[in-house]
């Protein structure tokens, strides 16, 4: 029974939390790259170079890299300097040597480290923005404007138009400087296709963290505090697969309540109550709130997902006002 | 940590500086590594995806060349130790960024790396 009651409370408080997104997101990362350097991570097979203190190429980066995978999920600034540590080392280890996907890593713990109570978004859209004008700028060559590089890149599925590659890279570099939601939009869009562009997912490693860092701002932006009711409908074989999922992730600022015939009719306002649906809603003005709408005002509660809540309000047009 | 965050700021601020106004540090000579281990190490932060044009010429021994561009081209002859099944394997590698051009030579031989600058 306890051990039920430990299982709902983790799910509950991965539920709850906005960060849950970026630290699944890079725990899958850890996952992917390890298919591609699990060998010389946990074996040091590498040729000995003497720029490298000799100390230093000793150490074996394999389980502190895997470590970055746990440290990620837990919520302390220790944790989080650790991860800060822990990356800059595997980023000037020979057995990395920079690769961008740790470069981001070594970005996304600094981000957690330094991000405070108020979440510094704006830091964190800095630091994306700024490992993409790194590319950007890098780009505007001779060999990068005439094609002739962008030819080399063996991962490529498709060789696009070498003004698409470094416009895609420049928006998400000024994205800090766009409004959010239209920065958040044209961000993901843009990591998407390079992630599409590559072959078996070269770039996965690299993209899955910055989008991770992205949803998680989208989240907290998004993220209601005030209470909604939830009524389900009085037949449990209608309302019992959705009453499940909420008693299973206990989610805060959610009280649930059971269709009852006086719920149904009129509220406060007068307004009929329709019976057709599963389950309705009722925010804190006593705004009775139905099927897209109460699926929305849901969301925009459940701190794993509220990063879709502009998506849901797109339908109103309203996200854009706000 | 508000200072910590001041110091984030800057960071962003000097790197961005060191790009446009030292461009050979940090898209030529981080990738021949002409330059200390710390100043190197400190340089590792800066994201610079596919930017400098680096071309390894891999000749080993039996009079065969190969040319491979590469993103950290230091990265494939560090870890090529299991590519390369020889005693001893020469590399010529060529970064360039804009005007600026480095071409060095390393040698592998018994697992141990050797360089020499043209």
């Amino acid at each position: 029974m306890e051990h039920d009651n430990k299982i709902d409370r983790t799910l509950s408080r991965l539920m709850n939390d906005p960060l849950s997104i970026v630290s699944i997101l890079f725990l899958c990362t850890v996952f992917i790259n390890i298919r591609f350097i699990a060998v010389p991570l946990f074996q040091n097979t590498f040729i000995k170079n003497p720029f490298f203190p000799e100390y230093f190429t000793a150490l074996k980066m394999g389980f502190p890299y895997l470590f970055l995978g746990v440290l990620v999920f837990i919520r302390s600034k220790i944790a989080y300097f650790i991860g800060v540590l822990i990356s800059f080392f595997l980023m000037i280890h020979p057995i990395i040597f920079a690769k961008a996907d740790i470069v981001i890593t070594f970005y996304l713990f600094l981000w957690l480290f330094v991000k405070g109570k108020n979440h510094s978004i704006f830091l964190g859209r800095l630091l994306i923005s700024f490992i993409f004008f790194g590319a950007a700028v890098g780009k505007l060559t001779p060999e990068w404007m005439s094609g002739e590089q962008l030819n080399t890149i063996v991962h490529l599925r498709k060789i696009p138009s070498v003004s698409l590659v470094i416009i895609g890279e420049f928006l998400v570099a000024i994205s800090f400087l766009l409004p959010f939601y239209i920065a958040s939009l044209i961000s993901i869009f843009i990591l998407i296709g390079m992630t599409m562009s590559m072959h078996n997912g070269t770039v996965i490693m690299a993209t899955l963290p910055i989008l991770g860092m992205i949803l998680t701002f989208l989240s907290i932006v998004s993220l209601k505090k005030s209470e909604l009711r939830l009524y389900f409908h009085e037949d449990e074989k209608k309302s019992n697969f959705v009453r499940l999922f909420f008693e299973i992730f206990k989610i805060n600022n959610i009280t649930l309540i059971k269709f009852k015939k006086d719920n149904i009719g009129k509220n406060a306002k007068g307004i009929l109550v329709k019976k057709g649906y599963i389950i309705q809603g009722q925010n804190e003005d006593g705004e009775f709130l139905y099927g897209f709408d109460c699926y929305a005002e849901i969301i925009s509660r459940l701190a794993m997902l509220a990063f879709l809540f502009p998506l849901f309000k797109l339908k109103n047009h309203k996200f854009i006002s706000t | 940590m508000k200072y910590v965050r001041i110091a984030v700021y800057f960071m962003v601020v000097v790197y961005t500086l060191l790009a446009v106004l030292k461009p050979k540090k940090i898209y030529v000579d981080r990738f021949t590594q002409d330059i200390g281990f710390i100043e190197w190490a400190l340089l590792q932060p800066f994201p610079s995806m596919y930017s400098s044009q680096s071309i390894l010429k891999v000749s080993d021994g039996r009079d065969r060349s190969v040319s491979y561009p590469y993103h950290h081209p230091m990265d494939h002859i560090i870890n090529s130790k299991n590519i390369f099944f020889l005693d001893s394997v020469s590399y010529e590698l060529t970064v360039r960024y804009r005007g600026h051009k480095t071409v060095k030579r390393f040698i592998v031989f018994k697992d141990s790396l050797y360089t020499s600058l043209e």
